[in-house]
């Protein structure tokens, strides 16, 4: 379970994120809309411990970042926009790498299964990642996250830039994942993936939390227009 | 976890192409000091040996003569090539090896190999000591200037940092890597000499040279330590390759090079030296009338003269038993021989005030601290050139003794005598003497390993996304 509470960050006199408040269950998608500057990847890095905030509490199956940030990093996996690997190693190299870090050692069938979950091509898994395109990468970074056994599962823009098909067998592995227990907390420009994907939906815009929905109680056309007349809010 | 790390490290610079090549061209380099070294150890120690044993053969087998006109044939006291020249031959090339041995005259040292040498000398000699304080920095700076600043390039350190790795982990991890290839350098440059000084040394000097080499690749190992971390920090403080690259690339330029001569320069015009016409001034006249000036010298001799012919109760010089002469030309030998200690003393005096100034720039550059801490070990520093000249001296001094002694009774001497005039032998002293010459060079390594650790406390509390 992911719990923001009244979570607040400044950058000098910027507030980027104002006093969130935010419980997302085990098994849940949640989907954050905004436009760019809305505070969804703030959130994202607050709870990944990358930044501390200024005020408020993140919390992870009830452990705050700020104070366990050690713990906390073991129950999460993290999915950028680009996932960013290293490009002389291979796929296998880079997966047995990141699961190393977080504690866990597969063999090589282990880290197949993994891969092949995520939907890479098993003749891929011996070459390096320099040769690999971005959807190919974003699959060795799920692969990583099911590796990790994570509870809390943060994306942000996972699917920019990703072909239909490859955004599609993306959200078919959430779903999974949900249906496994794992929270998940997606910040994303894609409508209708939030729409298609996460169970509630929130809009923000000036590092506020203005909006939540239910995604099934709401059209997309309606989502549409809720994402506008909340982004177009003047300043 | 190191283990991971290092390992993926280690994998990563294995597969950089530019690393392959810049390993072979360390190798190749390392090939050519060791080479270089060695060649200049047997070639060296060959030749002088030799011509210490020639010169002293044909002295002792010069046949009769007056003992005075005999001694002036002399022969030469040439300094051994130090036992770890191949290591470092310091300052060996500028400084001379042979001591010309003959009465009157205070030698002066001879055949600096650098006067033969063309300009291409001017770039230095590859050996190992040349490798370490010059080449060893910029492997390790290349090898180290992106070992964080990847992540941030590739994007990387925030799925690194997202997992459960400590920043100490992943500092020590990349750290140890780098250390790793470092000391797979350091390894072959200090266990070939080693094999190559077994292989060589005479019997009982390894006693001698063994502990002064173990020194050696201790500060050797410090050195590339320090160096490492100081590389591993910038690229971690920078975050970015190439400002990694420019900040540790101007190091090495200012250490390696600007920094040397700018102290040198400084040194000299604060402590100029003391030039060979006002030197060659003050001897003569120091000369004509002693360092108290106890009057010219026909006064002194006049004195003397009263003063043996008082000792042996006569009247006149040609009623004393002993020959006058040989007593004049000791009297004289020791009096002169006070001038030129003094005058050699001041020299010395100045060149340590001018070297303390030099050394205290090491403060500013670790590697002018190493390249004194490695004259030092090696036994080819400034402190061993005047040990050895002082004992030559000495030596020389020795055989004017004996040679007068003689004189005083007999007009000629024979090969019988010439051969009890003993055969000159230098070794430099051991390793409590060395250590205490690069005793200072030594504290300021020290700083700079302390000052690299902070540099790392400071680099990996900020270590952030």
């Amino acid at each position: 379970m992911l719990k923001a509470e009244q979570l607040t960050k400044r950058f000098g006199d910027h507030l980027a994120l104002d006093h969130l408040d935010l419980t997302i269950e085990s098994g849940e998608v949640y989907c954050l809309l905004g436009s760019n500057g809305a505070g969804k990847s703030t959130t994202i890095n607050i709870f990944l411990g990358f930044i501390p905030a200024s005020s408020g509490r993140a919390l992870i199956d009830d452990l705050e970042v700020s104070v366990n940030n050690h713990a906390t990093r073991n129950l999460v996996a993290y999915i950028p926009e680009v996932v960013n690997l290293y490009p002389t190693l291979t796929g296998l190299e880079n997966l047995a790498f990141f699961s190393g870090l977080a504690g866990f050692r597969y063999s090589r069938a282990e880290m197949a299964a993994f891969t092949d979950t995520a939907g890479l091509q098993p003749e891929a898994l011996d070459k390096r990642v320099s040769s690999y395109s971005k959807g190919m990468r974003q699959k060795v970074g799920i692969a990583i996250a099911l590796a990790k056994q994570a509870r809390a599962l943060f994306l942000d823009e996972p699917t920019s830039g990703l072909d239909p098909h490859a955004s599609n067998e993306f959200a078919q592995i959430i779903t999974r994942l949900s249906g496994q227990g794992v929270s998940t907390l997606m910040a994303t420009h894609d409508l209708l993936m939030a729409k298609n994907l996460g169970h509630r939906i929130g809009i923000m815009h000036q590092g506020r939390l203005q909006q939540e929905l239910r995604s099934d109680a709401v059209s997309y056309a309606e989502l549409t227009d809720r994402y506008l007349s909340t982004v177009n809010q003047p300043v | 976890m190191l283990r991971l790390i290092i390992q993926k490290e280690l994998r990563e610079i294995g597969r950089t192409g530019k690393m392959g090549w810049l390993l072979t061209g360390v190798a190749v380099l390392v090939a050519l000091a060791l080479y270089n070294g060695y060649a200049y150890y047997t070639d060296h120690s060959a030749l002088l040996r030799e011509s210490q044993r020639v010169t002293y053969e044909q002295f002792i087998s010069q046949g009769d003569k007056n003992p005075h006109l005999g001694a002036h044939f002399g022969f030469y006291a040439y300094k051994p090539t130090a036992d770890l020249a191949l290591v470092d031959n310091g300052i060996e090339d500028y400084t001379g090896t042979s001591f010309y041995l003959e009465p009157h005259q205070r030698g002066v040292v001879k055949f600096r190999e650098v006067s033969d040498a063309t300009a291409l000398r001017s770039f230095g000699f590859l050996n190992i000591s040349y490798f370490a304080q010059f080449i060893l920095p910029l492997f390790i700076f290349l090898l180290s200037h992106n070992v964080f600043a990847k992540e941030w390039e590739n994007g990387t350190i925030k799925m690194v940092l997202s997992a459960r790795v400590m920043a100490r982990q992943l500092f020590a991890g990349k750290l140890l890597a780098c250390w790793l290839l470092v000391l797979a350098v350091v390894a072959v440059l200090s266990l070939v000499p080693l094999v190559l000084l077994l292989a060589r040394a005479e019997a009982g000097s390894l006693g001698r040279v063994l502990p002064a080499y173990g020194c050696y690749v201790l500060g050797l190992l410090a050195y590339a330590l320090l160096l490492t971390i100081i590389g591993v920090a910038t690229s971690l403080l920078t975050r970015n390759s190439s400002l990694a690259l420019v900040a540790l690339t101007g190091f090495w330029l200012l250490g390696v090079f600007l920094v040397p001569r700018l102290a040198g320069e400084l040194a000299r015009r604060v402590q100029p030296a003391i030039t060979s016409v006002a030197f060659d001034d003050e001897t003569f006249h120091d000369k004509q009338y002693g360092v108290g000036k106890q009057g010219t010298k026909d006064q002194r001799r006049d004195a003397l003269a009263d003063s043996v012919m008082a000792k042996y109760g006569v009247r006149r010089l040609e009623d004393l038993p002993v020959f006058f002469i040989p007593i004049t030309i000791e009297f004289f030998e020791e009096s002169d021989g006070r001038v030129m200690d003094r005058a050699y003393g001041a020299i010395e005096h100045n060149e340590a005030r001018q070297n303390r100034l030099v050394l205290a720039s090491a403060l500013l550059s670790p590697f002018l601290a190493f390249r004194d801490f490695s004259m030092h070990l090696t036994a080819t520093d400034m402190n061993t050139h005047h040990d050895f000249t002082q004992r030559a001296e000495a030596h020389r001094r020795r055989i004017g003794v004996i040679v007068d002694d003689f004189y005083q009774k007999n007009t000629v001497a024979g090969n019988d005598f010439w051969r009890t005039v003993p055969q000159f032998a230098y070794a430099a002293p051991g390793l409590g003497w060395r250590l205490g010459n690069a005793a200072p060079a030594i504290g300021i390594l020290l700083l700079w390993l302390l000052g690299a650790l902070g540099l790392m406390t400071l680099a990996y509390r900020r270590m952030r996304v």
